[in-house]
């Protein structure tokens, strides 16, 4: 009975495992269906996750996307818009299936959306042998840059570590200790120190610290431990998500935030997560391409605007997906009578300078943002938890 | 380096490895016991831990008395979830543990839709009282005041939960009604009733573990599948039906996950299933089986 029981047991918790990767094998899609009027409103795509942990950003850039074409009577360059909308799901393989039905079933002329870059990655190939402009609203690795009807509203993955580089080789005095999730993404800031924070003068403290991605149910301490040991000046890492929650709470709570100042990529406070790591985050130093404080005309009437349709301040997500509106606005208004897939892709690549919440930006060789990169710290004002900004980094990829 | 100076050096680390071991032992005890005296493989129990680091989020502002709300809520709303999980089980009772398996993964996957729905996707703050937020020094360590706390309340309930189980007749009839339920049906004890408390105590031990977990394990996405992943790791390692099992299992696997990770981080990946693996090679039947007749 015994050893009846064991062996069961372990069967069940292999046959678990198996379920669900089974359950997210099996979400296939149907394909063929009505073909895009000419005539009639410009088709467009949305592809965000409706579910899983992407949900949250999912959620931040809907708003944004919506609250442009309501500010512009839900037209994209003057034509009426059909928005179709397509669940990215958390894997590559629900956002590979919606990705397929917004260009097979609905024949979108744009798509715009994508939080995860394993998405993007998967889902990039489609859009360039189908001729349909794929507008990344924050998926954005590396190695996706500059193909043809590939677009991104948001950033390069790296740029945040490109434009800090130099502003810590010469302000740190003395090695950093570097920590960051052990996946592709941290990999990508890893190796944009070596071009940008080594040639300043910049040092290690020791070799980079791989944490797992995701922690889970783990906890940060064991890695914390490794920074005391290679004893840093200061503390530079890549998080984000749940992650970058927990990892700023321990990181405070160890006695390490009190020893050494920490220094990271905007995304580790900026908007849900910086709520829920509270006080635990003020006083780091981050950099980001956007912050609800910039002082121009366009982010006034933004945040403004935002914060009374949502009840809660926009983050560089929402701004990111609004601006895929803007893009698509002019790009569309440029095509005139013809705003096909093509036509729009065109002229997406003669738009110049956007002028934008976050500062004026203009589509890189890479077909992603070249735009300015803002020091920001985190402050407590009042009850709430915000980013401040404090000085211009620099414009990554000019 | 000394061993005073070793000692030193990992401290954090092994006082860390007790809380976490601990805490992943209110997980591990109503799991291992559900499975060896129920035959029911409960993968819902970590929506109940969950449930629990939900209700810290929901009810405790830093206070004492929503903290202490959060942990009474906790018991009723563990122990109702686990009369539910009983209560739709049993009719599967024949089918064989698969039957069981997809039942609760589909109860699992609901509540990971619903805590999603009521979360908006993101990880929720879930706050200790005001007066454990801080530091302490801990020989010249600076280390969290709650999991202190924490160590010291888990390890109350440990030892409650021992004596109970393994020193009382009330323990004894259980542990009987898990090494042989014909023979105690046979002394005339209803056994239906003796599982029911015990899916019952068990579940409400994973969702306090879930309150009082919560500020160190905190209510997000996917934070009840990995619980529920190192508790199944804990129950194989411990040996099934055992709260001493239970007990052994988590401090072991607590510790090699702090201070195991610390000492070897580039092994990390491999440490957890690796130590696994060690002690199915040594102990096939895990660290504290229960005696069973052959």
């Amino acid at each position: 009975m015994s050893e009846l029981n064991r062996r069961g047991f372990l069967r069940l918790t292999g046959a678990a495992a198996a379920t669900s990767v089974l359950a997210s094998a099996c979400s296939g899609s149907s394909l063929g269906g009505s073909e895009a009027d000419a005539g009639g409103p410009v088709k467009i795509g949305l592809l965000l996750p409706d579910a899983g942990v992407y949900k949250g950003l999912g959620d931040d850039q809907r708003n944004g996307w919506k609250l442009f074409l309501e500010q512009n009577g839900g037209k994209l360059g003057g034509r009426e818009v059909k928005v179709v909308t397509a669940d990215e799901g958390e894997e590559p393989d629900t956002a590979k299936a919606g990705a397929e039905k917004l260009l097979k079933q609905e024949r979108c002329q744009a798509v715009c959306g994508v939080i995860s870059s394993g998405s993007l990655v998967a889902i990039q190939e489609m859009f360039t042998a189908a001729k349909v402009p794929l507008i990344s609203t924050n998926a954005s690795p590396t190695q996706v840059q500059g193909k043809e009807y590939g677009w991104r509203t948001s950033f390069v993955n790296d740029h945040p570590s490109v434009a800090f580089g130099e502003y810590l080789a010469k302000n740190v005095g003395g090695p950093i200790s570097l920590i960051v999730a052990d996946y592709a993404a941290g990999h990508d800031h890893i190796k944009a120190l070596d071009t940008s924070f080594k040639p300043a003068g910049g040092e290690l403290a020791g070799k980079p610290i791989l944490a797992p991605f995701p922690i889970g149910g783990r906890s940060f301490q064991p890695y914390l431990q490794q920074i005391e040991k290679q004893k840093p000046k200061a503390v530079y890492c890549f998080f984000a998500g749940a992650d970058a929650v927990k990892f700023v709470k321990e990181y405070k709570k160890f006695g390490l935030a009190d020893k050494y100042q920490l220094y990271a990529p905007g995304w580790l406070t900026e908007g849900g997560v910086l709520a829920a790591q509270g006080e635990a985050a003020v006083g780091i130093l981050n950099s980001l391409n956007y912050s609800t404080d910039l002082d121009n005309a366009a982010n006034q009437k933004f945040v403004s605007a935002f914060t009374k349709a949502y009840d809660q301040p926009p983050t560089a997500f929402s701004v990111a997906a609004y601006d895929a509106g803007l893009v698509l606005d002019r790009a569309i208004a440029a095509a005139g009578e013809k705003a096909t897939a093509e036509a729009i892709e065109r002229q997406l690549g003669k738009l110049g300078e956007i002028d934008s919440p976050r500062g004026a930006w203009k589509f890189g060789q890479n077909r992603s943002p070249v735009q300015k990169w803002y020091l920001r710290k985190v402050e407590k004002r009042g009850d709430a938890i915000t980013n401040v900004v404090i000085e211009e980094l620099g414009t990554p990829g000019e | 380096m000394g061993v005073i100076g070793w000692l030193d050096a990992n401290l954090v680390s092994i006082v860390d490895g007790v809380a976490y071991g601990l805490l992943l032992f209110t997980l591990a005890a109503g799991l291992s016991l559900v499975f060896g005296m129920m035959d029911v493989l409960n993968l819902a129990h970590g929506t109940l831990y969950l449930a629990g680091a939900y209700l810290t989020f929901l009810l405790s502002g830093g206070g004492w008395l929503g903290f202490f709300a959060a942990i009474a809520a906790g018991i009723a709303i563990g122990a109702a979830g686990g009369v539910l999980l009983t209560a739709m089980t049993q009719p599967l009772a024949g089918r064989g543990h698969l039957d069981q398996a997809l039942l609760t993964i589909g109860v699992a996957l609901i509540g990971a839709e619903v805590f999603l729905a009521l979360s908006g996707g993101d990880p929720l703050p879930a706050s200790e009282p005001a007066a454990l937020d801080g530091s302490i020094s801990l020989l010249g360590h600076v280390y969290p005041t709650y999991r202190l706390v924490f160590i010291g309340v888990a390890a109350l309930l440990a030892l409650l939960v021992y004596l109970v189980f393994e020193r009382s007749t009330l323990g004894a009839l259980v542990r009987a009604a898990v090494a042989d339920r014909e023979m105690v049906q046979a002394l005339g004890v209803d056994t239906r009733k003796v599982l029911l408390a015990v899916f019952a105590f068990g579940a409400a031990l994973a969702a306090v573990g879930g309150v009082l977990g919560a500020p160190i394990i905190g209510p997000a996405p996917g934070v009840d599948e990995s619980v529920l992943v190192l508790s199944l790791v804990v129950v194989v390692v411990g040996g099934l039906g055992s709260i001493r099992g239970a007990l052994l299992g988590a401090l072991y696997i607590g510790q090699v996950q702090s201070l195991g990770v610390a000492l070897i981080p580039e092994y990390a990946p491999f440490l957890l299933f690796g130590s696994m693996f060690l002690v199915l090679a040594l102990r096939p039947r895990g660290l504290a089986p229960v005696a069973r007749p052959a």
